[in-house]
């Protein structure tokens, strides 16, 4: 199954951090795709945009932001939009993609991603900012599932069916954080096959992995450790829904070696087929082809 | 929920606290979030409550090593919490949440507060410089000084930061990278701070190469900036230690 979009596969890509930027300038890596996160790239002119520069000259890029904050009640921030998709031309990348959450109000920024009260008016707010975010972009707005800790009483409908509503009636596409199911599910104690069944599968254009940490009484979205078997199988059951599609390892604590973690992203290469080399092997041909 | 994730009490406290309850009553509030099966809703909202302290700290520790090197991490914590309370990040990015820290080590309940700022004023402009748009060149030294030295101006690379400090600094950052004691007593030093090929460069100057580096910077000629420099430090600068200056600040990229 293509995705709505008709976005291709990338493969198995890593997310591109300054620990490993010697590493991948030096030993040029072969790796499918990277994803860059955004906010670390705007207002910069030194080493870490020229690295992303060199990086976007061989590989593919997409670009992952945490401040877009979608479900906020301030205004949009156009200035950062504009930034936004000026970093995603500069990088030709093939999709943004932000969180299913907001980040502050009156002006403020926590720098989390909180959640949202899943509610029509809700519904309604978000699918409004989305249209006018892609706009401004010109290219597909992805959103992610957030791991999330509380939940509202005043929300009236599952996260599984607010995605659903909001990727059709906003016309956007989903990165599906597999580790966020898993780590919300145990959370909330909902069925994660539940939620995997019922999003909208040809929406999918990304999928995120990564490790979590127990802490007890919950789960917490650490990004700090190897993937965790249950996710994996989560992940093969999801595959089996989409297709595959573009599959990002995210490790952001701890970091090790970019050997390791670049191992541990093609684990899902026993989850789901290997990228048919063709797709990505001129990165120029697959951005006009999509632009 | 902001006012809870922000405030630095225990979630009970955040919840009771004039910030949240100026947005949704109290007894609104305790109902607003869903109990799970092993968790209060307080207990859920203190996994927010607590990371957001930490990841400030991490910000701030990223962009001031020396200043929490100094400080230690306990005493450093109540820094972060101090002065996000009074400057709050309101950028889509971390990388600003630390501008005002020097300014607001000024006024900081800290006996060494002037020479944090020095520190922090130092640790600020090499994180600003690491940012700056790229310097494009060229490099290349200026030609020989002639006949017209006293007439001749110079250009200086963009990223240049020039940087007069009431302590020793840049002393005191080397000391605390390398784990040595560091003194906090007052004694004037100066410093230029430039990127080249996106590596960071920190040069320490004299008073007399303070204000003649200065008096380039500004678009003075050679003449001026040597009789600005000299009447600035109290003393002209030796011939010998303007040649000297003017080969490493040539070598570096600083002068062109």
């Amino acid at each position: 199954m293509s995705d709505r979009f008709g976005l291709p596969d990338l493969g198995v890509g890593v997310g591109l951090r300054t620990v490993h930027f010697g590493h991948i300038l030096s030993k040029k890596p072969e790796v499918d795709f990277y994803e860059a996160l955004t906010e670390n790239f705007l207002d910069t002119g030194g080493r870490p945009l020229h690295v992303l520069d060199r990086v976007a000259e061989r590989t593919p890029v997409v670009l992952h932001g945490v401040s877009m904050s979608i479900g906020g009640t301030d205004p949009l921030d156009f200035d950062y939009l504009r930034k936004v998709k000026a970093l995603a031309d500069r990088t030709k990348a093939l999709w943004v993609s932000d969180h299913l959450c907001f980040t502050g109000v009156m002006g403020r920024n926590t720098h989390d991603l909180l959640p949202l009260p899943y509610t029509e008016e809700t519904l309604r707010h978000v699918t409004k900012r989305v249209k006018t975010v892609s706009d401004v972009l010109e290219r597909p707005l992805v959103l992610e599932n957030p791991s999330s800790y509380v939940e509202f009483r005043a929300s009236t409908i599952p996260e599984w069916t607010f995605f659903d509503r909001l990727l059709r009636d906003a016309d956007c596409g989903m990165l599906l954080d597999v580790n966020n199911v898993y780590v919300s599910s145990f959370n909330h104690g909902f069925d994660p096959l539940e939620y995997l069944d019922a999003i909208p599968h040809d929406r999918v254009v990304q999928y995120h992995l990564a490790g979590h940490t127990d802490k007890g009484t919950y789960l917490l979205d650490t990004h700090s450790a190897r993937v965790k078997d249950e996710v994996w199988s989560l992940f093969r059951h999801a595959n089996g829904l989409t297709g595959p599609r573009a599959t990002l390892l995210e490790w952001d604590e701890d970091i090790p070696d970019f050997e390791t973690v670049h191992a541990e992203a093609k684990k899902a290469l026993a989850h789901r087929p290997p990228l048919a080399r063709t797709v990505s092997a001129d990165v120029s041909a697959l951005v006009a082809a999509h632009a | 929920m902001q006012a809870v994730v922000v405030h630095p009490g225990t979630a009970g406290e955040a919840i009771r606290s004039r910030g949240a309850t100026r947005q949704i009553p109290l007894r609104e509030a305790e109902r607003a979030i869903l109990p799970s099966k092993t968790m209060e809703p307080l207990e859920r909202l203190a996994v927010y409550q607590g990371m957001y302290p930490l990841r400030m700290h991490d910000a701030l520790a990223a962009d001031y090593p020396g200043l929490k090197s100094f400080l230690g991490g306990r005493l450093f914590e109540h820094f972060v919490a101090d002065y996000v309370a009074v400057h709050p990040s309101r950028s889509y990015t971390l990388n600003r949440l630390g501008d005002a820290v020097p300014e607001f080590l000024k006024t900081w309940h800290h006996p060494k507060r002037a020479f944090l700022a020095d520190l922090a004023r130092l640790e600020l402009a090499i994180t600003e410089t690491f940012d700056a748009a790229e310097d494009p060149g060229p490099y290349a030294p200026p030609a020989h000084v002639d006949a017209d030295w006293e007439t001749r101006r110079f250009g200086v690379a963009p990223t240049l930061r020039l940087l007069s400090f009431r302590h020793a600094a840049g002393a005191a950052l080397d000391a605390l990278k390398a784990g040595r004691r560091v003194s906090a007593r007052p004694k004037a030093s100066w410093a230029a701070v430039h990127r080249r090929s996106f590596v960071v460069h920190r040069l320490d100057l004299s008073r007399g190469e303070f204000h003649l580096l200065s008096a380039l910077a500004a678009g003075e000629t050679l003449g001026k900036a040597l009789r600005l420099a000299a009447r600035k430090a109290g003393k002209a600068l030796s011939p010998a230690s303007v040649r000297r200056a003017f080969r490493v600040w040539t070598s570096e990229g600083i002068l062109r």
